[in-house]
């Protein structure tokens, strides 16, 4: 409970270093305040002071969190507050009502214009770099030039079902581009908020197969690792019924090398991957 | 290109025709100035997401497979919107005949009040904000799939041609299975069948079409609110329409925000709910339309998780009614003590 509470506090502050919105808000409160716009439409007005304090105060903003249910970050509380209606009221108030007003000073006009624009100069927040994926499009239209590679090596080695494995810039795409693929671990491997929605779980060696590929584009941890551990994890994922392995160029050339050698498999190079293909029957020798 | 101009002319009119018919059947007698054509564009989508549901929930309960699904729900949506029509024809047929068609005559005069100078500049305005906003979304490719499952649900509804039996992360079988909260979701099963009639696919519909359907949609519900709020002013209604469009480009940063979550994750159920339900749950607030409430509040219940089925459209209507009861109060005891 008290932790939770804290975490509301943290939240608080998240939410302020992602965007001023709040702030702006508490401004468009006391402009519409002072000015006698809140009488017009009362309700609303103190409807959004009402939910604005809720959201504030951590006890209460802990209670929202849990009436939200967990599964949402903390700082989803925020999207109860009526923010962007309530800026935008008391925006047209401003435009249309304060400086439209002609019988107000010029001189009082122009101190609250050159406040507002202030206000509107300053940072409005920085973006959380892993909400969003920049290169989306660039990044799916590999993934799809990858995937129809496999798709079409696999079917050369007359594989029906495919269960691949792959970094994650590959799988996070695979099931929507290509939904008759499977995968060795989906995108709640790694997007922990995405567990809510599934009661399976992962097994423990399946989380180090997935760290050892995590680290495979970087050389420097990759070379830390004998070639026997990288073999090991192949072992492991074979086990798991994996039949496509893909892993990135940059890979260390001693583990493409080892694989081939210990698996008696040429790897095939597509643009910055390398595909390995395996049948039915060598799935079921080497595993 | 020709499937994508046929899907957004159905995501036009088919809600606008249902729910305008929804609303002219229950109300073709009583038909206030407060309810709007935006009303019944609305009304029609959150139909339409009820019958998904009901499809849904239908196909999960009897164990169907997804083509019949999909094939449920083309004859429910044929079926209610035949109804919906015929009832409206028939109230208005009814209403003619008692009322007389002046009224009717009198609201297309007023309609056809010719727009002042400056209300074509702002219109002009919102029209290219509207478009960069829009070319913000297609030209860009910054989006996020960042806690949501939506795609993944419907490209494994269609290419298992089942329902919750394969786990849409992997693609093999569940092996405890999914909460039951998760299951009853169904925007999935609406995106599947429209992915499946207009022969779209499913990145192409997610990353491209909803989220500038979802974009208009969100300036319809900040419409409607605007109407609540300045019923007789057209030029006071346009401005909020700018700034509205103003605060969701400069809201993208964060997590969240009705901006966020337009220009980054269009497709999701979230974005429904905070761009497009909460601002209508608002504006029917505003003009005390509350038998109307109940529309948001479900349509929040069948597309996102909420604790035990009640969400921020109801958490806002009860508080909204609470801030209304006690103002009512205070005001009382203010009288009384003058």
């Amino acid at each position: 409970m008290i932790q939770g509470i804290f975490s509301s506090y943290a939240n608080w502050l998240e939410f302020n270093t992602q965007s001023k919105l709040l702030g702006v808000l508490a401004v468009a409160l006391l402009f519409l305040w002072l000015e006698g716009g809140h009488k017009r439409h009362g309700g609303f007005f103190w409807f959004t002071c009402l939910s604005f304090v809720l959201c504030l105060f951590p006890p209460t903003a802990y209670v929202l969190q849990l009436y939200q249910s967990l599964i949402y970050h903390g700082a989803w509380i925020y999207t109860f507050i009526p923010v962007i209606p309530m800026i935008g009221y008391a925006a047209v108030t401003f435009i249309l009502e304060y400086i439209g007003d002609r019988q107000r000073k010029r001189s009082e006009k122009w101190v609250v214009v050159a406040a507002v624009l202030i206000i509107l100069g300053l940072s409005l927040g920085t973006k959380k770099e892993t909400f969003v994926e920049e290169n989306h499009n660039q990044q799916m239209k590999l993934a799809t030039q990858v995937l129809d590679a496999t798709l079409e090596l696999a079917g050369k080695s007359g594989l029906e079902h495919i269960v691949l494995w792959a970094p994650e810039e590959i799988l996070q795409y695979a099931r929507i581009v290509k939904p008759e693929v499977a995968l060795y671990y989906g995108r709640d491997m790694w997007e922990k908020e995405l567990e809510y929605f599934t009661d399976d779980r992962y097994s423990t060696e399946c989380r180090q197969d997935y760290e050892w590929m995590k680290n495979n584009g970087d050389i420097y941890a990759v070379r830390q690792e004998s070639d026997y551990q990288g073999a090991r994890r192949i072992h492991n994922a074979l086990k798991g019924g994996v039949n496509c392995l893909i892993l990135p160029s940059q890979s260390d050339e001693r583990i493409i090398r080892s694989i081939e050698i210990r698996f008696f498999k040429k790897a095939v190079l597509m643009g910055e991957y390398y595909i390995f293909i395996f049948t039915e029957d060598e799935v079921n020798r080497l595993a | 290109m020709k499937n994508t101009i046929l899907l957004s002319s159905f995501l036009l009119i088919y809600p606008l025709a249902l729910g305008t018919s929804f609303l002219y059947a229950i109300y073709g007698f009583f038909w206030k100035k407060k309810l709007t054509v935006a009303d019944g564009y609305l009304a029609g989508g959150i139909i339409s997401i009820g019958l998904a549901e009901i499809s849904h929930l239908i196909s999960g309960y009897l164990g169907w497979s997804f083509s019949a699904c999909i094939r449920l729900l083309s004859v429910l949506f044929v079926v209610a919107a035949a109804l919906l029509v015929f009832m409206a024809i028939l109230s208005w047929l009814i209403r003619v005949k008692i009322k007389g068609r002046n009224r009717k005559n009198q609201r297309e005069k007023e309609r056809r009040q010719y727009l002042t100078s400056a209300e074509y500049i702002v219109s002009l305005l919102w029209t290219l904000l509207f478009v960069a906003c829009v070319a913000r979304i297609l030209v860009n490719s910054d989006f996020s799939l960042y806690k949501d499952l939506t795609p993944e649900l419907t490209s494994t509804f269609l290419s298992t041609d089942r329902l919750f039996t394969v786990n849409p992360t992997t693609g093999g079988e569940y092996l405890v299975g999914a909460p039951s909260r998760f299951r009853i979701l169904c925007l999935p099963t609406l995106y599947g069948a429209l992915c499946s009639w207009f022969q779209i696919e499913v990145s192409v519909l997610s990353f491209r079409i909803m989220p500038v359907v979802i974009l208009g949609v969100a300036c319809v519900a900040y419409y409607t609110l605007a109407r609540a709020f300045w019923p007789d002013s057209r030029l006071h209604r346009m401005v909020f329409q700018i700034v509205i469009l103003v605060l969701f480009l400069v809201s993208d940063t964060c997590e969240g925000q009705a901006g966020f979550l337009l220009f980054h994750q269009g497709f999701s159920p979230q974005t429904i709910r905070i761009a497009v339900l909460l601002p209508f749950s608002l504006s029917l607030l505003q003009r005390k339309r509350y038998e109307l409430l109940l529309l948001p509040v479900l349509a929040e219940t069948c597309l996102v998780w909420t604790g035990y089925g009640v969400g921020w459209c109801f958490l806002t209507t009860a508080l909204w009614i609470a801030v209304k009861a006690f103002s009512k109060i205070f005001a009382g005891k203010k009288g009384g003590e003058s």
